[in-house]
């Protein structure tokens, strides 16, 4: 049976999935990793389908950055586990999480074809030497989301480590790894953007 | 890093977690917060002379209640937000508007609105209680945010501005301990609507900057 985001609770009810997603969920609460892990396997399937859906065939997202979007939901996921209230459905707090990224996934792809077209402008005003100098260290970190722009403001320029960087900001060191590489492809992207406008 | 690694790396994290405070958990610590603006009003702005004969008269207390009362129903709402797939906020926010309405309208029934004295005093005593109850709001409202930056807000712009709006309505609460002034347009704009409404649109502006997740 496939539970859909909009089920009703009596659908939900009779779900054979909202009920051993919802056990393994009681269980990674209290620390089990076994029942976590078969947990973040099965949700990365579901996450995978409804981003398909969401971005991929609606706004035309590529796979790898699909892939992103799913493994940004399971570390909401991760992070906000103890916002589940094991007497409640599991499913419909899942669904609200990963609606939570898709959207934000949304607004971010919205901010960066705003920040293509400021470049635009800047070319048809007739000062396109003035571009490669404005894509400075500072206007880059701005384009990322806050949460990505200050890890890698602390690991990349302070020179923390994963731990340390952990530490201070409250992010699980996985976290801090997946938004270190996910900010860095951002960046990357964002100058062959730059690059691809100056020629 | 792929999906499965991200997944290995989130099991080795795997360890129980603490729930989200209940509910009356939730109110015992609204009420401490309320209790502790208040004193920490009533020792930074000391207290009316007049107070133990306001204790005792019900307009005072009733619009004290109703303050209390729609910061409740502001609780409420924030704690529904702070949960992904609870979506019961819509009714609870309609229900502080409400209450938010009575109150308006129980101050409009007091007569007369207006003492009468020159506007140039009556704005430069209100920029006065203002600028104190934003002082006496602005604890309450870093604590809000700081609280419910542990839960996950779906809405975090709308969980902002009501932070913001309920914190403003403790500073009421606690000026109202301390200025002596009855006069309903004065309680009614510089106590409570305009503290309300610049730490609400604070309060959104932080939601967004520092609710996101």
């Amino acid at each position: 049976m496939t539970a859909r985001p909009n089920a009703s609770g009596g659908d939900l009810k009779h779900s054979a999935l909202e009920r051993e997603l919802s056990g393994w969920m009681t269980q990674a609460q209290q620390g089990d990793g076994e029942a976590y892990r078969a947990l973040l396997e099965k949700l990365s399937q579901l996450a995978r389908r409804y981003v398909r859906h969401a971005l991929g065939r609606r706004r035309g997202l590529d796979e790898g950055d699909c892939e992103d979007v799913v493994q940004e939901i399971l570390l909401a996921v991760h992070g906000k586990r103890h916002t589940h209230d094991p007497r409640r459905f599991f499913l419909p707090w899942f669904y609200a999480v990963a609606r939570y990224k898709v959207i934000d996934e949304i607004r971010r792809l919205s901010s960066a074809r705003q920040a293509v077209s400021y470049t635009e402008e800047l070319e048809i005003a007739g000062r396109p030497e003035d571009i490669g100098a404005r894509m400075d260290v500072q206007r880059l970190l701005r384009g990322l989301p806050h949460k990505q722009r200050k890890i890698l403001r602390l690991v990349k320029l302070a020179g923390l480590s994963v731990e340390e960087t952990s530490g201070r900001t409250g992010y699980s060191q996985a976290d801090v790894r997946v938004s270190v590489h996910r900010a860095l492809k951002a960046l990357r992207k964002r100058m062959e953007l730059a690059g691809d406008e100056d020629r | 890093m792929k999906t499965d690694e991200l997944i290995q790396s989130l099991v080795l994290e795997a360890r129980p977690v603490r729930p989200l405070a209940s509910p009356a958990r939730l109110a015992a610590a609204l009420a401490l917060c309320a209790v502790a603006v208040t004193l920490l009003g009533a020792w930074l702005l000391g207290l009316r002379p007049d107070l133990g004969g306001q204790l005792l008269d019900r307009r005072f207390l009733m619009i004290n209640s109703m303050l209390l009362m729609t910061l409740g129903a502001a609780a409420l709402a924030l704690g529904t937000l702070a949960v992904p797939g609870r979506r019961r906020f819509k009714v609870r926010i309609a229900f502080g508007l409400i209450l938010l309405a009575v109150l308006i309208g129980m101050f409009l029934m007091r007569r007369p609105w207006f003492s009468g004295v020159g506007w140039g005093l009556w704005f430069s005593i209100g920029a006065y209680c203002t600028a104190r109850t934003l002082l006496l709001g602005a604890l309450p409202a870093a604590a809000g945010l700081w609280m419910h930056r542990h839960g996950a807000p779906m809405h975090p712009a709308v969980s902002g501005g009501l932070i913001g709006g309920a914190a403003g309505s403790q500073g009421a609460n606690a000026m109202g301990w301390a200025c002596e002034i009855d006069e309903p347009m004065h309680v009614l704009v510089w106590h409570f609507l305009i503290p309300s409404a610049l730490l609400a649109v604070l309060g959104v502006w932080a939601g967004r900057r520092w609710l996101r997740w």
